[in-house]
C-alpha cells in the first residue's frame, strides 16, 4: 500500500511539474523536436565526431565498436554513456567537445535507422 | 624463354650428377607438392656436383647458376641494376629463364614481399635479386616482415667490391642484419658455392627466416679460366628441431588430465601436414582451439574452433608457435605450456618478441615437427574414462561454436543494404560466388572486421596465407601477387581483400601481376582513410578534452578520392568501380571472376564502411 501511494504521488508530482529536471535534462532538447532536420544533422555529426570510425556510418558496428543502430538507450542514457563511457570508447566529457544538442541529433539519427533484416530473409546468410 | 645453342652447349659441361641433384632437391624441398607434406623425415643426401671448365666461355655468374638452379628456385624476383647484370644475363641465357624465371618488379620491396607471399603457398623460397645498397634499403621493410612472420626469402645482392663506385657498400646487409638470419659476401666462386647452399639450408631450418648473399660484380662477370674445377656442394635439408621426449610426455600428461585444455595456435602449421596434426591433436583431446590466424592452422568451421574468450576457462593452455600469448589472457592458476622455435633464434634490437611469456613448461622446438610425437604420447595416455569426459567437452564446445556462427549471421545483417558497402555484405557476396571453386585467400582475413573468417569455410592449407607478421603497411598487395603466382600452376582462384592504405605503398605491384599474367581477384577495402589512425587521434583528443572533429587531419584520402579502378586499368588490369551500391556488387564480382578464370588479374574498387 505504501508503494502504491508513493508511485501515485510521484506520478502526480511529475504531471504537475513538481519534480525538477536535472541540469542535463534541462539542456537536452525534447525528442519530438528532433526530426527530420535533426536526423540529418545527427548523421553529419556522426561523421564529424568520428563516431563512424568504430561504429560504421550506419551504427552497424565493427570489430572495434559495438552496433548501436538498434540502441535501446534513452536519450539521457545515451548522453551519459558518451560523457562517461565504460569500456574502450573515448570519453566526450564536456560540451566543449560535443554539445548536448549535437548528441541529441546523433541520437535522433540512430533512432531513425531501420531495423536490420531478419537473417532468414537473406539467402546469402543461409547457404554454405 | 628461349635459349640459344651456345648456352645449351655450355650447360652440357655439367656432369650428369647435376641433373640428379636438381631432381632430388626439387622433390625434397619444403612444399614441393600441391598440399604441402610434412618435412620431418630426414632426406637422403645426394652427391655433390663437380663442374670442370673445359674452355674459356664460362663466366662466374654461369657457375653461380650451376649452384642456384639445383636449389629449386622457380622464380627470381628482380628489380634490375647494373651490379647484378652478370647474374641476370646468366639467368636469361645460361639457364634459359626457366626454373628460375625472372619476375620483373618495379620496387625492391615488391620483390621481397612477393617472395614472402609465394612461400606461404608453395613452401619454398623465391630468390630476390636487387642492388645491395639502394635496393636493400628499399626492400628492408619487406625483409623485416618476412623475419617477423618466420618466412625465408633468399636475397641476392649485387655489389661492386673490387671496383667500387658511389653505390658500393662495404657491409650491405648491415642495415638489415637485425632481421636477417644469415648473410655472406663471398670473394671467390668456391666460397659463393658453399655460402649459397649454406644460406638455403639456414633459411629453411626452423625458425625460417630471410638470408642474403652479396655477389660481387667482378666475380659474376669474370671468365672462369680453362682447366678450373669447381664444386657445387650437396644440399641436404636439416631435420626440423623436435621437442625433448621427456618434456613432450609431460605436456601430453598435463593435456590428458586437464579438465578444460585449450590449444592456442599462431604460426603452428608450417605445412598442410601441420594443419592435419593440429586437427588430430584437438580431436583426440576434444580441446578448443584459439587461432590468431597467422597461418592456416585450423578450420574456421570446425566445432572445436573457439573465440579467444575460451582461454579464460582453460586450466591448461598449450601455445603452439605462439610466443606472444600472454599469461594475463588466462585465468589465475592455469598452466601455460609452450612449444615454439622462437627462442632458437632471434634478434634483440626490434621489439617484435614482446613480453616474456612465463610459460610453466616451455619447449624450444619446432611445433609442427614435435606434434607427431605429442599426438602419440597423448594416445597412449587416454583411458576410456577420459574419453567419455572428452566427448562431453566436445558437445559444450560445439554448442559454443554454433552460437558464435549464429551471432555472426545476425551481426552481418546490420548495415546489409548500407552505402558505403558493409564489409560483411562484401564477404558474403564473394563467398556465394567462390565457395564451389578451388579458392585461396591471398591476403589477411582479419581486415574488414574478420568477415571472411567469420563467414567462409576455411579448411585447406592454401585457403589462407595469414598476415604480415610485422604490422608494417605495404605487405599485402605484393604478398598477394606472390601467393597468386604460386597458386597459378594449380589453377586456384586467388582472392585478395586489399586495404586501400596498404595498396598505395606499392601500387606498381599491379603492373607485375599484369605483365606476368598472374590471375587474381583483388577487392578493395576502400574506406578512403587510415581508419586505425582516425580512431587513435580521436581517442587522444577526447582524453585531452580537445576538438575530436579535427581527427581526420592527416588520415583521410579525399580531395580527390583515389580511383583504384582507373589506376588498375592503367597497368593492364580489368577493373570496375568505384562501387558503392550493394546491388551492383554481385554482378561486378561475376564479371571480374570471368576475367580471372581467363587467366588475368581483375580489381573491384568497392567503397566500404571503415571496418
Amino acid at each position: 500500500m505504501f508503494v502504491f501511494r508513493w508511485v501515485t504521488f510521484a506520478l502526480l508530482a511529475f504531471l504537475l511539474g513538481l519534480v525538477a529536471p536535472t541540469r542535463a535534462q534541462q539542456r537536452l532538447p525534447a525528442a519530438t523536436s528532433l526530426a527530420p532536420e535533426a536526423i540529418e544533422k545527427g548523421k553529419q555529426n556522426f561523421v564529424t565526431y568520428a563516431c563512424y570510425a568504430c561504429h560504421g556510418y550506419g551504427g552497424q558496428g565493427s570489430d572495434v565498436g559495438p552496433r548501436i543502430d538498434t540502441t535501446r538507450l534513452t536519450l539521457q542514457g545515451f548522453v551519459n554513456i558518451v560523457r562517461k563511457p565504460a569500456r574502450r570508447m573515448p570519453p566526450f566529457r564536456t560540451e566543449r567537445q560535443i554539445t548536448d544538442a549535437a548528441l541529441a541529433e546523433i541520437y535522433a539519427f540512430l533512432k531513425s535507422l531501420p531495423s536490420p533484416p531478419d537473417p532468414k530473409t537473406i539467402p546469402l546468410l543461409n547457404g554454405n | 624463354m628461349g635459349q640459344d645453342k651456345g648456352s645449351v652447349d655450355r650447360r652440357s659441361f655439367l656432369k650428369a650428377a647435376a641433373t640428379s641433384g636438381a631432381a632430388f632437391v626439387g622433390s625434397q624441398a619444403l612444399g614441393a607438392q600441391a598440399e604441402r607434406p610434412a618435412d620431418a623425415a630426414p632426406p637422403q643426401a645426394d652427391a655433390p656436383t663437380v663442374v670442370e671448365i673445359v674452355n674459356d666461355e664460362k663466366h662466374g655468374s654461369d657457375f653461380m647458376m650451376d649452384v642456384l638452379k639445383p636449389l629449386g628456385f622457380e622464380y627470381v624476383t628482380i628489380n634490375p641494376h647494373s651490379d647484378s647484370g652478370g647474374l641476370q644475363e646468366s639467368i636469361i641465357n645460361y639457364t634459359g629463364n626457366s626454373n628460375p624465371e625472372l619476375i620483373t618488379c618495379l620496387h625492391e620491396e615488391v620483390a621481397v614481399a612477393m617472395a614472402h607471399g609465394y612461400f606461404k603457398i608453395e613452401g619454398k623460397p623465391l630468390a630476390a635479386l636487387m642492388y645491395s645498397s639502394v635496393g636493400l634499403q628499399h626492400a628492408s621493410m619487406a625483409v623485416y616482415s618476412a623475419f617477423c612472420d618466420r618466412v625465408p626469402v633468399y636475397m641476392l645482392l649485387g655489389n661492386r667490391v673490387w671496383n667500387p663506385d658511389s653505390r658500393s657498400v662495404r657491409d650491405p646487409v648491415g642495415l638489415a642484419r637485425d632481421f636477417t638470419k644469415w648473410d655472406d659476401q663471398p670473394v671467390s666462386l668456391e666460397q659463393f658455392a658453399a655460402s649459397a647452399v649454406r644460406a638455403y639450408a639456414i633459411a629453411m631450418t626452423p625458425p625460417l627466416m630471410p638470408v642474403a648473399i652479396t655477389i660481387d660484380q667482378k666475380l659474376q662477370e669474370s671468365r672462369i679460366p680453362k682447366g678450373t674445377t669447381l664444386r657445387v656442394p650437396k644440399y641436404t635439408p636439416n631435420a626440423a628441431p623436435e621437442g625433448e621426449s621427456g618434456a613432450v610426455s609431460e605436456v601430453a600428461r598435463l593435456l590428458v588430465n586437464a579438465e578444460f585444455p585449450v590449444l592456442a595456435v599462431e604460426r603452428a602449421a608450417r605445412t598442410a601436414a601441420g594443419l592435419g596434426y593440429i586437427i588430430e591433436l584437438a580431436e583426440l583431446l576434444q580441446a578448443g582451439v584459439v587461432d590468431t590466424i597467422q597461418r592456416m592452422n585450423f578450420p574456421s568451421r570446425h566445432p572445436l574452433s573457439q573465440d579467444a574468450a575460451v582461454l579464460r576457462e582453460a586450466d591448461v593452455v598449450l601455445a603452439l608457435e605462439h610466443p606472444l600469448l600472454s599469461r594475463s589472457s588466462l585465468k589465475a592458476g592455469a598452466k601455460l605450456l609452450s612449444i615454439s622455435s622462437f627462442d632458437l633464434f632471434t634478434r634483440s634490437n626490434y621489439w617484435h618478441f614482446g613480453a616474456y611469456q612465463e610459460a610453466d613448461l616451455p619447449i624450444a622446438a619446432d611445433a609442427e615437427a614435435t606434434l607427431p610425437a605429442l599426438i602419440e604420447a597423448v594416445k597412449r595416455l587416454i583411458t576410456p574414462d577420459r574419453k567419455r569426459t572428452f566427448e562431453a567437452r566436445r558437445a559444450k564446445l560445439a554448442d559454443a561454436h554454433q552460437r558464435t556462427r549464429e551471432r555472426n549471421r545476425v551481426l552481418a545483417t546490420h548495415g546489409w543494404d548500407a552505402s558505403p558497402l558493409s564489409t560483411a555484405r562484401i564477404a558474403a557476396e564473394l563467398w556465394e560466388q567462390i565457395k564451389d571453386k578451388d579458392w585461396s585467400l591471398v591476403s589477411r582475413s582479419d581486415g574488414m572486421s574478420d568477415w571472411a573468417w567469420r563467414l567462409w569455410d576455411f579448411k585447406k592449407y592454401h585457403h589462407h596465407i595469414g598476415q604480415s607478421g610485422s604490422l608494417g603497411i605495404g605487405y599485402s598487395n605484393p604478398a598477394a601477387v606472390g601467393a597468386a603466382l604460386a597458386n597459378r600452376k594449380y589453377g586456384r582462384l586467388s582472392v585478395n581483400l586489399q586495404n586501400d592504405g596498404d595498396f598505395m605503398f606499392l601500387p606498381g605491384t599491379l603492373w607485375t601481376a599484369a605483365h606476368h599474367q598472374i590471375p587474381m581477384l583483388t577487392v578493395m577495402h576502400n574506406n578512403r582513410m587510415y581508419n586505425q589512425e582516425v580512431m587513435v587521434v580521436a581517442r587522444i583528443a577526447a582524453e585531452r578534452n580537445r576538438d575530436v572533429s579535427r581527427c581526420h587531419y592527416g588520415n583521410v584520402f579525399d580531395k580527390p578520392f583515389i580511383n583504384y579502378a582507373q589506376l588498375a586499368k592503367s597497368m593492364g588490369w580489368y577493373a570496375e568501380g568505384p562501387i558503392d551500391n550493394p546491388r551492383e556488387l554481385a554482378p561486378a564480382i561475376r564479371r571480374a571472376l570471368a576475367v580471372v578464370e581467363r587467366g588475368e588479374p581483375a580489381l573491384l574498387d568497392t567503397v566500404t564502411q571503415p571496418n
